[in-house]
């Protein structure tokens, strides 16, 4: 009975849909370019090429969870970016440090955006637009957006499978590192339970600030990861590459069926979600469109998700209505 | 008098005193004609856009489709007067018929924004998210990432003549949060705004028709983008999918400057006025001084802090 109701629940659930739509828009997509879109180089490219937001986009859930959003994160993966190429640059090093590199600066300048989140009381979009655009015109200021190349052998020199294992395995390690903890760890609870009632989970004797502190910093740990991939794809860091291309991640997590308010959202719908935004950006591609219209593609996807979201919350509030009355 | 002046505006007239003096020190150059008649040109179309960002954040909400929504609309202004007025030809009444359509476009967008955020009941922020991806979508696709530009010297008027040595664009600005000033003081939906913003459960309970004003509110929203668009594209003679792309923080900025409170509820017309004649003495300011434009993006960073500081310090 009880593995019923949960089957049932599954059916009914936004990740069920979503799973559908990608179902559907990949035999679609397969019919439209005669196979060109499923054959395994094209999967592999997508793959690796989505990645790195990827990464960043599980970043982001987190924070999106807690009831906050966060939109520095490109700005804090440029700084990551740019530290780990110094570092590169100038002392060698190899794939162990640079990940530490990048991680702990990511990390740090999300521990930043956590204690304003924290002490203000205010949106944190507007928090986190100022520490964004402060982090980019320092940024800017030192570097003079100069793009940094030419790194050391064992970074620039790939082999299939080491960026396989750089760009899908950091993927697939980040998704279960998420999961792992939104399901199996207090930590994780708490950050539903700050998202979803601020006020009951202090009551119940959470920690609002090591919530955040823990998201935030996540988040720019994620942010720092997801630059490194990027780094390791493009074999450059350049400001550029990453700065702007916000809404792409976002895009992500929101398909992924968070729930719009905070409290709600899995790894597997943000998981769908990166692999919805790779397959229709990828198969405009494929099919011809112009990349001009990219935006209004993905941008009319975010809306109609909303919109399809939004009438099933009232639909089943409704429906819980009937069912009172009717008791 | 004394409404006018509260202790808010007072504080930002100080500020804005306290700049001029500074800069003035740091650069004799500043207090001259040139550099005000350069502040009376930039403040109107900052001052529409902040003023259009104000009404939903007045109800809780935010809206980041402004942007997107007057370059959309400037586009379809611009194609549409290129379509009807022939290159050197003046022609008020297309020129006025396109000027309706850049406002329609904008206002359409606000009761699209409004129907999303109150029928779905999701949160404004997202939705306009969404919102200006699409809208910067079809501009792009549109243009293809160009610029289409060349009006003709009537509408050049509105964003570069002056009407008695005072920009003409000024006076529309004045004109504007005039009528602003009267719809939320003296009609009864500035009043059921402004509460709605403050605790929307009783709002809700005291049978205000939470629907239509929501969608009224992203509507008036709309209107003023359309206004700031007009006269933006009109300055800049040209119309694109990228333009004023950094004007989106800085409204934000003039509005938490100006008092608004992002969570719903406070802020006034005037505080914004006052708010955008400072943010625009110091952008001029730190223009005059040759600081890194990189800098100046920071500081504006910084300055939001700041004010959310300030302004939490005070609540508390």
């Amino acid at each position: 009975m009880n593995n019923k109701t949960a089957k049932n629940k599954f059916f009914k659930s936004y990740e069920f849909m979503l799973l559908c739509v990608v179902i559907v828009l990949t035999i679609v997509l397969a019919a439209a370019t005669g196979g060109k879109s499923i054959k395994p180089d094209n999967i592999i490219d997508m793959l690796t090429s989505y990645s790195a937001y990827g990464v960043i986009a599980v970043g982001c859930l987190f924070v999106i969870i807690s009831g906050g959003i966060d939109i520095s994160f490109m700005a804090v993966a440029a700084v990551a970016q740019y530290l780990m190429a110094l570092y590169m640059l100038n002392m060698g090093g190899n794939f162990v440090v640079i990940y530490i590199i990048s991680i702990g600066a990511g990390a740090g300048l999300g521990l930043i955006n956590a204690v304003l989140v924290n002490r203000l009381k205010v949106p944190t979009l507007i928090i986190t637009i100022a520490t964004m655009n402060i982090i980019y015109g320092l940024m800017m200021r030192f570097t003079s957006g100069v793009r940094l190349h030419g790194f050391p052998g064992w970074f620039s020199q790939k082999t299939e499978a080491s960026l396989l294992f750089v760009s899908v395995g950091t993927l697939a390690a980040a998704l279960l590192t998420a999961w792992f903890i939104l399901k199996r760890t207090k930590m994780g609870r708490r950050v539903y339970a700050v998202g979803g009632n601020i006020e009951a989970a202090k009551r119940c004797g959470v920690s609002v600030l090591s919530v955040h502190l823990f998201v935030y910093g996540f988040a720019g740990a994620a942010a720092g990861t997801g630059a490194l991939i990027k780094c390791y794809l493009s074999q450059q860091a350049s400001i550029e590459a990453l700065y702007g291309d916000e809404m792409d991640v976002l895009a992500m997590v929101v398909l992924g069926g968070v729930s719009l308010s905070g409290g709600k959202g899995s790894v597997f719908g943000t998981l769908l979600g990166i692999v919805l935004v790779a397959l229709l950006s990828n198969g405009m591609i494929l099919v011809g469109v112009s990349s001009y219209w990219k935006d209004l593609v993905i941008g009319a996807v975010i809306l109609i998700s909303f919109c399809i979201t939004g009438w099933r919350v009232l639909a089943a509030k409704k429906q819980e209505r009937k069912e009172g009355a009717a008791e | 008098m004394k409404k006018v002046m509260n202790y808010e505006n007072r504080m930002l007239v100080i500020l804005t005193a306290v700049c001029i003096i500074f800069f003035t020190i740091m650069k004799p150059d500043f207090l001259s004609v040139n550099s005000f008649s350069s502040i009376a040109r930039q403040i109107p179309e900052i001052g529409l856009f902040t003023l259009a960002m104000m009404l939903p954040m007045l109800v809780g909400g935010i809206d980041l489709s402004v942007i997107a929504s007057a370059n959309l609309s400037t586009i379809l202004m611009s194609m549409f007067m290129a379509a009807n007025i022939e290159k050197g030809e003046e022609s008020v009444p297309v020129m006025l018929a396109s000027i309706v359509i850049c406002i329609a476009v904008c206002t359409a967008v606000g009761f699209f924004n409004g129907v999303i955020v109150v029928k779905f009941k999701i949160p404004a922020m997202l939705v306009t998210l969404g919102m200006q991806m699409v809208l910067t979508g079809i501009s792009l696709g549109i243009t293809k990432g160009g610029t289409l530009s060349g009006y003709p010297q009537s509408f050049r008027f509105i964003g570069n003549g002056s009407i008695l040595g005072i920009p003409a664009q000024f006076i529309l600005f004045i004109l504007a949060s005039a009528v602003l000033i009267v719809i939320m003081q003296m009609t009864s939906f500035g009043t059921k705004l402004q509460m709605y913003g403050s605790n929307q459960t009783a709002t809700g309970y005291s049978g205000i028709n939470e629907t239509a004003l929501l969608i009224k509110t992203h509507m008036l929203s709309g209107a003023y983008v359309g206004i700031a668009a007009v006269i933006m594209s009109s300055r800049l003679n040209s119309a694109s999918a990228g333009a004023a792309a950094n004007y989106l923080m800085r409204t934000i900025l003039i509005a938490v400057l100006g008092g608004v409170d992002p969570n719903g509820g406070k802020g006034r017309v005037s505080g914004i006025l006052w708010a955008v004649v400072l943010f625009q003495c110091m952008a001029t300011g730190l223009n005059i001084l040759r600081v890194n434009s990189y800098i100046v993006i920071a500081l504006y960073g910084v300055i939001i802090l700041l004010a959310v500081i300030v302004r939490t310090r005070k609540n508390n």
